[in-house]
This record gives structure tokens, C-alpha cells and sequence, in this order.
């Protein structure tokens, strides 16, 4: 399989996975289901009781959108880094398209990023401001994911990457464990790979954070967070997935029971990992994540990127890709192929 | 049957305890905890300043027991649980600084202001059809001494949680962890309740208070209850005796943080490690980190009712009293007399 045609398929499911999600946004699956006489499984117009109502068919959340100009400014600049994260980042917040989408977290990260000072609050004086553990810093980390060599510096990059727009230990732990499946999964088009190396960089990557912590990258230090650990969420999960490989119904209800889909980086990660290990196919993937309602958009997103990379051999349906692309300005063949020459060639090292 | 004087007075003593006693070590993870403060923290303390607490004495309470307090006494003058004394309580306590401006956060003020400006509900019929808001522990946090007013009725009991906190909390998901809560410290209130009743009877009540919820609040995307405490209790009960593997063990797969389908399957994960011991029950919840306060508050409240007042140091009480300007006995007294 050609590396662009990965990463294309990675980028499609991505996009794809983001879109669908849109439409289940917000939702619980069992509202999900009870309007549509079942699972949501295809692109269709928003309803007008989504929160994204008013949007058209194949638009793409803050996440999606986000990812993509930090990887169009990391093409265009023909490197990867935290620099060109946070150039994408701000050229991006700069789209009043997608104004009010924004997490608040990322919406917090970029005005530090674009020089504002912000009064200090209550959540600046504690120990830990934890609600601030979303799952929006793993757009940076997948950006980075997708061009690193995947050498033994991948997560330490990938923590950096992410800490520009979200400064705490679980956010950037969560980058760290999708990020480093990402980039095995396109290394090796293997789910157990990617499963593997996301878990270890969970564990791993959670004890590097744990040593940077009161550094300073862009504009704020890192700080604690306390939550769940996210490797023994990843755990549950794929344990949770494993036990519903091809069963898509089964799956959205075990996963949504016991892992979620909130914005929350230890729900959100986890509950991507289980999407994977309970799909046989991408599409099924996606299909899960966006069933579970809730932050459907950016977990779908993560699944679909993943999912692609495992399963490039099938693609989004014509139309959809159309509609996605056209709706978003976006056109990711070009785009694909430059990252896949971006991304230096080489052995992995093992994790 | 009615509650006795001690299991009114233990519920809410339980509760301000471990509000108090988590007061220190909120937001912090296990591991900082240990570190800051030498070990884990079993004993009324002084809070830091990088707690929301901000260096308040041992023994002073968060808004979850502040809150939970002042609508005691408001449900003691309507004689039972009714909106309009909810709204009061909330009203009041939102001036008294030292209770509410370290903690208060913008969905409660705009239930005050929605109060304040006499349509204290919010139209549930606008906006979008689901609500991924507004599901934190905040409702769940207060919930627990409420069923102090309907110990005849498990039913009355989930009504009343709902009653109490549809206004702050007008989401499926926040006012079914609040039924839980409360379904329990009916449960503890029962002759011969044991600590697995306790705990089905918590689950009965997120999913009872779930269906009653669905007519009066937005519905909204939620994992479940009852799977999320039934494996936090396994978690528990596999660590029984093993004080820090409980703990983490919670903490790291359940989560004990603000959102109330975290904190309140911790609640009972933590009840079931203990094996009923009121006070190191709470000693669970005050070192599990992130929302710390609540999730021993809820604990304090069922175990309090369930044990009574005297599973606690006799000291406690007075301290209590004294640090925050409380009776907690009179309220007590007085919740018995209706």
C-alpha cells in the first residue's frame, strides 16, 4: 500500500468520521436511535434540534478543522513542530465560521497564543484546574503524529505540540496515546500496533508529562490535572470493544455505558480506542464513534483518522468526500501526498 | 417508619465532615496529596491556599454542605421539600461570600439570576433537543440529607431530590445521581438496611429518578449508573483492606471528578471498600482526588445516616458548629419534629 494512499485514507475517514459526528452531536444514543429507527450511518442534513443546526450537510467541527490547518500550515512550511501547530492554530481562529464551536479550552489556548492576556480566575490560583482536560490538545498531537519519523522522540514532540493550545498533564497525555497509535497505525497498517503503541505512550507518555511539568511551552507552563488514567481507561475500552468486534449496536451501547463520549479527554480517548477495537472495517468505526452521541465530531474524527490508516483499502463514498471537501474548502489528495513526503521515511523504533 | 435522632444527625454530620475533610485536598491528584500533605489525610485540616478553599480553617464547608444546610432549614420552614424553598436557600446562600464566591460557577448563577428574576425553570423546550451541559455532582453534592424529610416513601424521596434540584441542575443525568444519593440515605434510614441494600437501592434510584427526570428536564447523553457502580463496587470489594489499592483503583478506572457520573459511582465503589466504616468510607473520598469534598460529602451522608452520629469523633460536632456559625442538632431536632 503507497504511504499517500494512507495517509489519504486516514485524512477521508478522519473527515468522514468528523462530518457524521456533527449530525450526532450533543445527542444520547438512545435519542440517536429512536429518531432513526436506528443508528445514524450515513451523511445526511443536520436536524434542526442538533446543536450544529443550521449548518449545512458535510460540515466539519472545530476539531477536524483545526487539525487540517495545522497540517496545511505544516505542509506549506515542508516541517512539522510546535511552531507550525500553533501558526496553524491561529490562522484557523481566525475562520468566525467556526467561531462558535470552539471548545473552550482550545478557545483559551489560542487567545494565549495570539498575545491576549486573560484576567486571572479562581481556576489560575488552585492546584488543578481540571476541567480543562479536554480532549482538544490532541489535534496538535495528531498534526505532529502524522509527519514525525515515529522515533523515540515521538511523544515527548507530540506532549510539546499539544501543551501550545492545552497545558495540562491528561490533555497532552491523551495527544500522546492517539498520536502514537496514529502514527504506527500508518507505519504498519496494524490495529493491534496502534492499540499497543497508544497504551504504552498513555503510560509513558503520562510519566514524561509528569516530568515536564512547570515548563513553559508558547505561553502557559503545564500544569496537574488530576482525572482518571487514561491507560487504564484504554484498557477498559478495547476490553469493552474486543468483547463487541462487528457487533456496531452492541458496541455504541457498551462503550456509551461505561466509557462515554464526553469532551473530557479520559472519556474521549478511551472511548476511541474502543470504537477501533470493535469495528471491522472504517466505516464501522466511524459509525460507532458518532453513535455514541455526545462529542461525537472529535472522537469520530480520531476513530476515522486511525481507523483509515488500519484500513485504507476503502474508502468514503464519492458524494460524501464531495460534500465534505466542498463544504469545508478543502482538498485533502494534495494535501496527503504532501505529508507523506513530509514524513521522513525510516524503521520505527519500538516504543 | 420515621428516622431517629441520631441517624438525622449523623447524615448531616457525615456530610459536613467530609465536605470539610475534602475541603483541603480538592483538585489535587492522589499522588500530590500524599506529597503535600505527608501522607494521606485522615483528620479535619487546614486548607491551603491553592485549595478553593483558600486557606479556611479545619472543619469549615464547602457550597455542597453550605448549600445542602441552608435548604435544610428552608424545607424545615415549608414544612417538607418544595421548590420555593430551594429557591430561597439558593438565594440566601448566594450572599454569604465565604460559602459562595470560592465556589460558585456560572450555571448556578444563572439559576439565581433565573430566581432573582421569578421564572426560576428553565424552558427546556427551547434550544436544542439534548443538554450535555449542566451534568456535574452539583445536585448530587447537596442531594444526600434531603431524603431526611421523606423517610416514610423512597418514592417522595426521588421526587424530592428532583423538586430540590431541577432549578440549578435541569439535566437527566445531574438530577439521577442526585436521586442516587438520596435513594441511599433513605436506604441507610431503614431498620436492618444493610450496605448492599444501600447500594441497590443507589442504583434504583439513578435509574427511577432517570425516567421521572425525562418529564421535567432535558434529556442528554450519559453513560450508565448503574454499570458504572456496580463496577466501581467490584472495584471496591476486590480491594477490601488495601486502603491506597481502593483508591486508585477507583480513582484511575471510575474517576472521581465533577462530573456526576464519575463522583457518584465512586460514592459507592468507596462505600464498599470501606465494608460500612463510616469514617474511613470518607477518608476514601477525601484522598481520591480531583472533587474531593463532594464525593466525601456524598459518602458522609449515607454513612452517617447509616451508622449515626456516633461513628464520628465527638469533637467533630462542635467544631463544625463553631467554625461555620452552624447547629447542626437543633436542624436536626427540628427535621425529626416534622
Amino acid at each position: 500500500m503507497d504511504r499517500a494512499n494512507r495517509y489519504y485514507a486516514a485524512l477521508s475517514w478522519g473527515a468522514y468520521g468528523d462530518a457524521l459526528g456533527m449530525i450526532c452531536e450533543g445527542k444520547s444514543s438512545a435519542v440517536l436511535y429512536r429518531q432513526n429507527s436506528g443508528p445514524v450511518t450515513a451523511l445526511s442534513a443536520i436536524p434542526a434540534d442538533s446543536v450544529n443546526a443550521g449548518s449545512p450537510k458535510g460540515s466539519l467541527s472545530d476539531f477536524f478543522t483545526l487539525l487540517t490547518a495545522m497540517l496545511q500550515q505544516m505542509a506549506a512550511d515542508g516541517s512539522w513542530g510546535v511552531e507550525q501547530a500553533k501558526a496553524g492554530a491561529l490562522r484557523w481562529s481566525k475562520n468566525i465560521r467556526y467561531a462558535t464551536q470552539r471548545e473552550p479550552i482550545t478557545q483559551r489556548g489560542i487567545k494565549l497564543l495570539s498575545g491576549q492576556q486573560l484576567p486571572l480566575t479562581k481556576q489560575d490560583r488552585v492546584a488543578c484546574f481540571n476541567r480543562s482536560a479536554t480532549s482538544g490538545g490532541c489535534a496538535a498531537g495528531l498534526a505532529v503524529a502524522l509527519c514525525h519519523p515515529g522515533d523515540s522522540r515521538l511523544v515527548d514532540d507530540i506532549i510539546t505540540a499539544a501543551q501550545s493550545t492545552h497545558p495540562n498533564l491528561l490533555s497532552v497525555t491523551g495527544a500522546a496515546a492517539v498520536g502514537s497509535a496514529l502514527s504506527a497505525a500508518l507505519a504498519t497498517g496494524s490495529r493491534l500496533a496502534a492499540i499497543q503503541h497508544g497504551l504504552a505512550a498513555a503510560q509513558n507518555g503520562y510519566r514524561q508529562a509528569l516530568g515536564r511539568l512547570g515548563q513553559t511551552v508558547g505561553c502557559e507552563r503545564l500544569r496537574p490535572t488530576a482525572g482518571p488514567s487514561l491507560y487504564r481507561r484504554i484498557q477498559l475500552a478495547v476490553q469493552l470493544g474486543n468483547d463487541c468486534r462487528g457487533d456496531l449496536d452492541r458496541a455504541v451501547q457498551q462503550l456509551g455505558d461505561y466509557i462515554g463520549a464526553t469532551q473530557q479527554v479520559v472519556d474521549a480517548v478511551p472511548a476511541v480506542f474502543g470504537c477501533l477495537c470493535a469495528a471491522t472495517s472504517a466505516r464501522q468505526a466511524v459509525q460507532i464513534a458518532a453513535n455514541l452521541g455526545d462529542d461525537s465530531p472529535t472522537i469520530a474524527a480520531i476513530t476515522g483518522l486511525l481507523a483509515g490508516a488500519v484500513w485504507p483499502q476503502a474508502l468514503p463514498d464519492t458524494d460524501s468526500l464531495t460534500c465534505i471537501e466542498r463544504e469545508n474548502a478543502l482538498d485533502l489528495l494534495p494535501l496527503a501526498e504532501q505529508l507523506a513526503h513530509l514524513a521522513p521515511l525510516g524503521p520505527k523504533e519500538e516504543i | 417508619m420515621a428516622a431517629t435522632y441520631d441517624q438525622v444527625l449523623g447524615c448531616l454530620l457525615g456530610a459536613a465532615v467530609g465536605d470539610a475533610m475534602g475541603a483541603p485536598t480538592e483538585t489535587r491528584t492522589i499522588d500530590m496529596i500524599k506529597h503535600d500533605f505527608g501522607g494521606f489525610v485522615t483528620d479535619l485540616i487546614d486548607s491551603p491556599l491553592d485549595a478553593y478553599a483558600n486557606g479556611a480553617p479545619a472543619g469549615h464547608v464547602t457550597d455542597d454542605f453550605s448549600l445542602s444546610y441552608l435548604t435544610c432549614w428552608a424545607f424545615v420552614k415549608d414544612g417538607g421539600i418544595t421548590a420555593s424553598a430551594a429557591h430561597r436557600a439558593l438565594v440566601e446562600w448566594s450572599h454569604l461570600p465565604e460559602f459562595c464566591d470560592p465556589y460558585v460557577g456560572p450555571t448556578t448563577l444563572a439559576a439565581i439570576a433565573r430566581i432573582e428574576a421569578g421564572q426560576p425553570q428553565p424552558d427546556i423546550g427551547r434550544g436544542p433537543l439534548c443538554d450535555n451541559l449542566y451534568t456535574s455532582n452539583g445536585a448530587a453534592m447537596k442531594s444526600g440529607p434531603f431524603a431526611l424529610f421523606t423517610p416514610h416513601s423512597l418514592s417522595d424521596t426521588i421526587d424530592g431530590a428532583i423538586t430540590a434540584c431541577l432549578c440549578t441542575h435541569p439535566n437527566v443525568a445531574a438530577l439521577a445521581g442526585a436521586c442516587a444519593v438520596s435513594a441511599a440515605v433513605w436506604q441507610a434510614l431503614q431498620p436492618g438496611a444493610s450496605l448492599d441494600d444501600l447500594i441497590e437501592t443507589g442504583i434504583y434510584g439513578a435509574a427511577e429518578g432517570a425516567r421521572r427526570a425525562q418529564k421535567v428536564a432535558k434529556p442528554g447523553p450519559a453513560a450508565s449508573y448503574e454499570k458504572r457502580i456496580r463496577l466501581a463496587v467490584s472495584l471496591g470489594l476486590s480491594h477490601q483492606g488495601d486502603f491506597e489499592g481502593a483508591l486508585r483503583a477507583i480513582s484511575e478506572v471510575i474517576g472521581t471528578g465533577l462530573p456526576a457520573l464519575e463522583s457518584v459511582p465512586a460514592v459507592f465503589g468507596y462505600i464498599a471498600a470501606s465494608g460500612g466504616n463510616a469514617l474511613q468510607a470518607i477518608q476514601y473520598g477525601v484522598n481520591g482526588g480531583a472533587d474531593t469534598d463532594t464525593v466525601a460529602t456524598m459518602i458522609g451522608a449515607i454513612m452517617g445516616a447509616y451508622r449515626g452520629a456516633g461513628a464520628f469523633p465527638a469533637h467533630y460536632i462542635d467544631l463544625i458548629d463553631a467554625v461555620n456559625r452552624y447547629d447542626l442538632r437543633s436542624l436536626a431536632t427540628a427535621i425529626c419534629a416534622l
